[in-house]
């Protein structure tokens, strides 16, 4: 539940985010006197309302102590903008964190050095902060208040679940599971087990669950008991984890890199979101700039990676910012966002001009010959001045540009590559329909896929027997196109499948093969298929039988 | 000084050039990819959008490639003339048709072959007669075919008086490939042969009646009627054939008119049984009594009951009547497999005594067996064992079936002893002479190594003198180091032969597009066959993934190997498998087979129960239950690439020459990522033995196998994956196993039978080929531990040699062709033989650089000519198996070579010395010829030559 919570001796809970398990983020607050100490302040996107209940019990500016429990971004990445609200203390963490958390921002920092150090809060309460090598995440540290007997266990403990819920025959194989994740080695985890035994902890908090009480031996127990090598697929899970983090330790380490995305060396996502709300008037009631958000969109990169190789959508991107570049005008700030998509920021430039912007772009794009296939962008223009006063005045401008963004890109969608959009209200040309192609052949596939779309039907494709199901599960089409030669599952098996589904059996299923032969068509016919299309086939007259098929449903479905 | 610095930075040169143009090789791929991917981008546009800009100009730079991706598009989706009209031109106007029509005429056959599929979507009125000139010039069949292709996709009418024309004098295969071909004859036919129904010209008449198989007329089948006692034997069997397809009501009337042929007649009663309903028993039972039809009378019976079950009762009451027991033996065959529904419906178990009886004496008891097994219904079964009584009299077939198979409280019942299914005897001893011939070999390989150490050694031991010893040393050296350089010499030469064959196996399947593969009748069948012992965690997905291949015309054949676990349990759930009654052609002995399963959901599909017989064994079980024309055998748990099976069969179209056998291209899977049997991505292993492997086996398939096939010389194909004509294979008596007429074991049993297949080819003067097929790609386990791995390669030497050992007459023998002269002896000096000299020479060669008895002149010589001429070789095979097909990325590529680096300080010299241990250990331990204890398979390439 969002808000604060007393957890009791002056330790406080703040949820921000109002998850619950298993992804909940809390960040702690022990209170002593008129100061306190901010354990995990969390990530950047929690802050505002984390702020805002933590001003429920203590101005920002009697936090002296802010204490990193390691060295991970959802932890920390709040403290510039805490130090921005008027965060007047020392961030205290293991030496191994400090570049990450000086990467948010210049704040008095205290380096944990040795293995354990006690810090005074005032009024005679102090914090042990000793550190934990065993916990993979680096620069771990536990936080353990001995007044209260609090232990803020970061990530620890985070699966042991709420104290007396009905899922106590489950936690010993979820904690099992967690373990051998997190803790491969045995020998760590005996580590830790040691620390907590010389604590003594009465309760642990960690960050990401609920408190741990009673079950605190248990669960300490449970860190020595739990089997070495794990299961071979648990095991290869960790192995990979702990790969994945040192991949993002290499990537957060290099603190400028932080903010730029690595493949065309923009500033990210996080940064525009920044970035914009900074530009937001100091003073209430003052009006928005004239300013403009361009979005402009890499279309159907996922043509491009199934053509050319995963990497071509990346070197693509490469290219397309290489080409914004060299045609920015002084006005201009590019991002990289998540996606192909790129933000550009247009400062005192109207939607009109912005319009005129995209379309330049768009020809540039178009015309030029640098890329491995012809590309197209589309473009989806946003101006300052349409962003309701809400967002504007919970100073949250970043948001509601992406909302209208994002409303007008899927806009762009239905209007097909090449397109600008600057209005959310435009009519679209109706699709007549939704169609899955599932074809092994990508050339064939493409080809058909751009027939279909030009008789107006949205066309999906997949290529495995696999997704097939998955896709028909999403999309949900009205007509499904199917060769009968897919690896994993041929289309037979797929209709099969397709036939157990209550609301998937009554899509009308067309074949398209060269194996059309007595027992193929033979096959077909026992699977309740109507339509049987040797290749090479009319491309008009398979698109003629899926519109007849669409528009007159009930003469397909009547069985 | 200088030599050996001059032999060193030589092949340090070549090395790095190898290396080099591996990955020049590597981008050169990439960029011909990119550049199709543009050209099927502009087709698309030229062909949806009107937009001809981007065609024309990549027209100009590679006309063929694009012509070639054009038909791929045509063959796929056709459009309206208006849209392909243009781009047709387009194509004309770059003066393609021209140079193709020349090349058509060209002396070289694989360039007219080309010429042949690139016309293809060019042939117009203005052209089509120099394709017909060019069918009348053709001699080569596989040719022609394809220029009968061309005719029938232009749709133009006079491509048929071509194709007519072309029947004239043409063999046996040629004609029915045409007759099958005519399936995809356009609407054009139907004109012509109605312009040609007055013709007598036997071709006209031929393609007019096959044509009759896809267009259903009045006239057409007046047409087909008259013909149906025609003279020419061919547009005879061309009639009847359409006849029974289409018009079976044609052929009923003449089933027991005495006056027609027996073939004639013969069909004429399938026909009867397929249309007349309900069916005159009277007339029907009547050709139960002539033997020349009595086969087809109970399989056109049996099709009859279990198209309408309601008539059983029918037939059953009938069959009291009848006293000729041979003709009540057939008819309660045929309703065999009716007998468990009729015993339990119906209030009169007693009418089905006839047929149990008709059957236990047709000898079909198996599934009267299966029945009383799992019936619980007391008064049946009492009932059943009155009937049966009678025949279980000591000594008779049906004793030994029960005692075998029936339950045993049954059997008590019966008073039947316990008695257990003889089992191929798996220790047969060597014979003398085999065993002599051996030892003569073997001796005189050790002697040679140990003399040379001995007389090092105890020259320097005895410290006569320490010239003797270093002249010891200094020769054995040399003849190592010769022996090494003549052995990576025979690898270069087969790595150049590889390379011819590689090119033009990729050329060809550029020049095959999925349409041409497709036509009806031109590639063979396939029976797919995957023996299955203790499979049941993955026998499913394995067999699913094998029912998705790409390809016209296959049957999969699961055979259960007698597991110990519920194989067939899973496999009877998953596909709903039906009992039905075999009907085998074959003749091959093999262990009792329990009984033939059918899907009803999946055709393709056959599962056989079997009791446990080994790998060879169950291959035979399926050999004879195939029904296709080739045969390809598979380890249940290897994949295979969808295309596969087509890549295969490419080899066997592309030559006029019999192919008797392909072989497929096995490559580690450990390491790729592997969903619902099929392979997502490929990988390097992460084990570093599978990676030594992994090196092993590209090499082995460039060196050991394509250069071999391009001599007409492999004598190694893998039974993971490997394919062979049935008929042949029947005629030599299929795989080598304890029973029949080979009466012996082998480890080697897929190796044994090609070599059987070439001796027997050789034997009867027949001209053949076996293919090693580059990019049919076979996925599978290898092992991953050196324990396992060493039993393997035991496992593979000790085959070679036992094959080696009774085919020795094939040595030096020119009446085995290639295989004979050069594959034997190779195998004997290099695989035999080699061992020996590497387990001697590598510790050699160090121990007398150590102690300073060799000049380091020379050591850096040995060193240059084994180490970096083996690795150049390695360098070599890794650039051409990358050719048109990408398996590795760059980063995998340099660890492999790390790998081909390493494999030289320890793993050869390892795999070299289990090679020894084996051949050592079958003389001394005199168990050689014993099947291993396991009775099941594990996967890998049988081959002994894997490594090259």
């Amino acid at each position: 539940m969002k808000g604060i919570r007393d957890l009791g001796e002056g330790v406080f809970r703040i949820d921000a985010t109002g998850l619950t398990h298993p992804y909940p983020r809390y960040a702690y607050l022990v209170l002593e006197g008129e100061r306190g100490a901010l354990v995990d302040p969390g990530p950047l996107e929690d802050f505002p309302s984390t702020l805002a209940i933590l001003r429920t019990v203590l101005p920002l500016e009697r936090v002296s102590l802010i204490v990193l429990t390691g060295e991970t971004p959802d932890a920390c990445s709040s403290l510039l903008a805490l130090r921005r609200e008027g965060f007047d203390g020392i961030v205290l963490a293991h030496r191994r964190a400090e570049a990450l958390a000086l990467s948010y921002g210049e704040v008095p920092f205290k380096a944990i050095e040795s293995g354990d150090e006690s810090i005074a809060l005032g009024g005679g309460r102090t914090l042990r902060l000793v550190n934990v090598p065993g916990i993979p995440t680096a620069g771990s540290l536990f936080c353990f208040d001995e007044r209260s007997g609090s232990l803020f266990t970061g990530k620890l403990f985070g699966s042991v679940g709420a104290e007396g819920s009905a899922e106590d025959e489950e936690t010993p194989g979820r904690l099992e599971s967690f373990h051998d994740l997190v803790f491969p080695r045995l020998g760590d985890r005996a580590d830790i087990g040691e620390i907590l035994r010389s604590l003594k902890p009465l309760r642990a908090l960690p960050r990401n669950g609920p408190p741990v009480e009673s079950r605190l031996p248990f669960a300490v127990s449970m860190l020595a008991k739990a089997d070495a090598g794990g299961r071979d697929l648990l095991s290869e899970v960790a192995r990979l984890k702990a790969e994945n983090l040192e991949l993002q330790k290499s990537i957060i380490q290099a603190s400028d890199d932080q903010l730029k995305d690595p493949v065309t060396g923009f500033y990210n996502e996080v940064f525009f979101e920044e970035y914009i709300d900074s530009l937001l008037p100091r003073e209430e009631g003052s009006i928005l700039p004239e300013d403009s958000v361009a979005f402009i969109r890499l279309d159907r990169i996922q043509r491009l990676n199934q053509r050319f190789g995963a990497k071509a959508g990346d070197s693509t991107l490469k290219g397309l910012g290489r080409l914004l570049l060299e045609h920015k005008p002084p006005e201009a700030i590019f991002f990289r966002m998540n996606g192909p998509l790129f933000a550009c920021y247009l400062q005192g430039t109207d939607k009109a001009k912005a319009v005129a912007f995209a379309g330049e772009l768009k020809g540039l794009v178009e015309d030029s010959d640098g890329f491995v296939d012809k590309i197209t962008v589309s473009s989806a223009i946003v101006e300052f001045t349409e962003i309701g006063s809400d967002r504007v005045d919970s100073g949250r401008l970043h948001s509601g540009l992406l909302k209208v963004g994002k409303e007008r890109l899927r806009l762009l969608d239905k209007l097909g590559p090449g397109s600008i959009c600057a209005d959310s209200e435009i009519t679209l040309r109706r699709s007549s329909g939704t169609v899955l192609l599932i074809e092994n052949n990508a050339f064939e596939a493409d080809l058909l896929r751009r027939v279909l779309e030009r008789h107006g039907f949205e066309t999906h494709v997949v290529t495995r027997g696999s997704e097939a199901l998955m896709q028909a599960d999403l999309y949900r089409p009205e007509v499904i196109v199917s060769e009968i030669f897919i690896p994993q599952m041929d289309g037979f098996q797929i209709r099969q499948r397709l036939m157990a589904s209550t609301d998937l059996r009554n899509v009308p299923f067309i074949l398209i093969s060269r194996d059309k032969s007595e027992s193929s068509v033979q096959r077909a016919q026992s699977l309740g298929i109507r339509h049987f299309f040797r290749k090479p086939f009319l491309a008009g007259e398979l698109a003629g039988i899926i519109k007849l098929l669409i528009s007159d449903p009930a003469a397909e479905r009547r069985p | 000084m200088i030599i050996p610095l001059a032999v060193f930075g030589f092949f340090l040169a070549a090395n790095v050039v190898a290396l080099l143009s591996l990955f020049a090789n590597k981008h050169r791929g990439r960029t011909s990819f990119l550049n199709a991917q543009r050209i099927r981008g502009a087709l698309s546009d030229a062909v949806l959008d009107g937009d001809f800009g981007g065609l024309e100009r990549l027209l100009r730079k590679n006309p063929e490639e694009a012509l070639m991706l054009w038909r791929d598009l045509r063959t796929a989706i056709t459009f309206s003339a208006a849209e392909i009209e243009p781009i047709q031109e387009l194509f004309r106007s770059t003066g393609i048709e021209r140079m193709i029509l020349r090349r058509l005429r060209s002396g070289n056959a694989r360039k007219r072959y080309g010429a042949t599929h690139m016309i293809r979507p060019l042939v117009s009125p203005s052209n089509i007669g120099s394709v017909i000139e060019a069918l009348r010039r053709e001699k080569k069949e596989f040719i022609r075919l394809s220029l009968v292709k061309d005719l029938l996709a232009s749709g133009d009418k006079t491509g048929f008086d071509g194709i007519a024309e072309s029947l004239d004098g043409c063999s046996m295969g040629y004609f029915k490939s045409v007759r099958a071909m005519m399936a995809s004859s356009g609407h054009r036919f139907i004109g012509w042969a109605h312009n040609n129904l007055g013709t007598d010209d036997p071709g006209r008449v031929i393609l007019i009646l096959s044509g009759a198989m896809t267009h259903v007329t009045v006239w057409l089948k007046d047409y087909v009627q008259t013909h149906l006692g025609h003279d020419d034997p061919m547009v005879r069997s061309t009639a009847i054939e359409t006849a029974e397809a289409i018009y079976p009501d044609l052929l009923a009337e003449q089933a027991d008119d005495p006056d027609t042929d027996i073939v004639t007649r013969r069909v004429s009663i399938r026909c009867l049984a397929q249309t007349a309903y309900p069916l005159d028993l009277d007339r029907f039972v009547g050709f139960f009594s002539d033997p020349t039809v009595q086969d087809v009378a109970t399989a056109a019976l049996t099709g009859y009951v279990s198209r309408y079950p309601e008539e059983v009762e029918r037939i059953v009451s009938r069959l009291r009547g009848i006293g000729d027991p041979a003709t009540r033996r057939s008819i309660a065959s045929c309703l065999a497999g009716r007998l468990p529904f009729l015993l339990v419906s119906g209030d009169d178990p007693a009418r089905c005594r006839p047929i149990v009886e008709g059957m236990l004496e047709a000898g079909k008891s198996a599934g009267l067996i299966a029945f009383l097994n799992y019936n619980r219904d007391p008064d049946i079964e009492d009932e059943i064992l009155g009937w049966i009584e009678p025949y279980l009299g000591t000594g008779s077939a049906f004793r030994k079936e029960c005692a075998a198979y029936l339950e045993p409280r049954l059997r008590a019942e019966l008073g039947i002893e316990p008695y257990e299914t003889p089992k191929s005897s798996r220790k047969i001893p060597l014979s003398k002479s085999n065993r002599i011939a051996l030892a003569a070999i073997l001796g005189l390989i050790i002697l040679f190594p140990i003399a040379a150490i001995a007389a090092g050694l105890s020259g320097a031991t005895i410290g006569r003198s320490w010239i003797v010893a270093r002249e010891a040393f200094r020769r054995f050296t040399w003849g190592f180091g010769f022996y090494a350089v003549a052995l990576n010499c025979i690898y270069l030469a087969l790595i150049y032969l590889a390379r011819i064959n590689l090119l033009s196996q990729a050329e060809y399947w550029k020049l095959l597009d999925r349409e041409y593969l497709f036509t009806p009748g031109l590639l063979p069948s396939i029976s797919i066959l995957a023996p299955a012992y203790n499979e049941a965690k993955t026998v499913v997905q394995s067999v699913q993934s094998l029912l998705t291949l790409a390809y016209p015309d296959f049957q999969v054949i699961v055979i259960n190997d007698g597991s110990s676990d519920d194989t067939m349990g899973v496999l009877s759930e998953e596909f709903a498998l039906e009992r039905i009654d075999p009907t085998t052609s074959g003749t091959l002995p093999t262990a009792p087979v329990r009984g033939v399963y059918r899907s009803p959901g999946y055709a393709k599909l056959l599962v056989i129960d079997k009791e446990n017989g080994g790998k060879a064994d169950a291959l035979n079980a399926g050999i004879d239950l195939a029904s296709c024309e080739y045969i390809c055998s598979i380890d249940a748990d290897s994949l295979l690439e969808p295309d596969a099976l087509l890549r295969m069969t490419a080899q066997v179209l592309t030559s006029d020459v019999e192919t008797v056998a392909v072989g497929g291209n096995i490559l580690p899977v450990n390491g790729c990522a592997v969903e619902r049997g099929m392979l997502q991505s490929i990988a390097l292993p992460e084990n570093r033995y599978a990676r030594l492997q992994t090196i092993e086996y590209l090499r082995s398939f460039i060196a050991g196998r394509l250069g071999w096939s391009q001599l007409n010389a492999l004598l190694i194909i893998s039974g993971a994956f490997g394919l062979f004509r049935r008929d042949r294979v029947l005629e030599i008596g299929g795989y080598m196993t304890g029973r029949g007429e080979f009466n012996r074991d082998t480890v080697g049993e897929d190796m044994e039978l090609v070599v059987r297949l070439v001796k027997r080819m050789g034997e009867a003067r027949k001209k053949y080929r076996v293919r090693y097929a580059s990019s049919a790609n076979c996925w599978t386990e290898v092992p991953e531990d050196l324990g396992s791995l060493f039993k393997q390669r035991d496992r593979w030497h000790r085959g070679l040699i036992e094959i080696m050992t009774w085919h020795r007459e094939m040595l030096f023998n020119p009446k085995y062709g290639t295989a004979g002269l050069l594959a034997f002896p190779y195998f004997l000096i290099f695989e035999v033989i080699g061992p020996f000299y590497e387990f001697a020479g590598y510790p050699l060669l160090f121990i007398g650089f150590a102690t300073g008895a060799l000049h380091w002149h020379i050591f850096a010589i040995m060193f240059s000519a084994v180490l970096l001429f083996g690795l150049l070789i390695s360098t070599v095979s890794l650039m051409l198996s990358e050719r048109g097909v990408v398996y590795f990325r760059r980063r995998e590529l340099a660890a492999l070579l790390g790998y081909s680096v390493i494999e030289n300080f320890g793993f050869r010299q390892l795999m070299g010395w289990v090679r020894v241990f084996s051949s050592v250990s079958m003389l001394v331990k005199n168990k050689g010829w014993q099947k291993l204890e396991r009775k099941g398979f594990s996967s890998g390439p049988a081959a002994a030559a894997a490594k090259p």
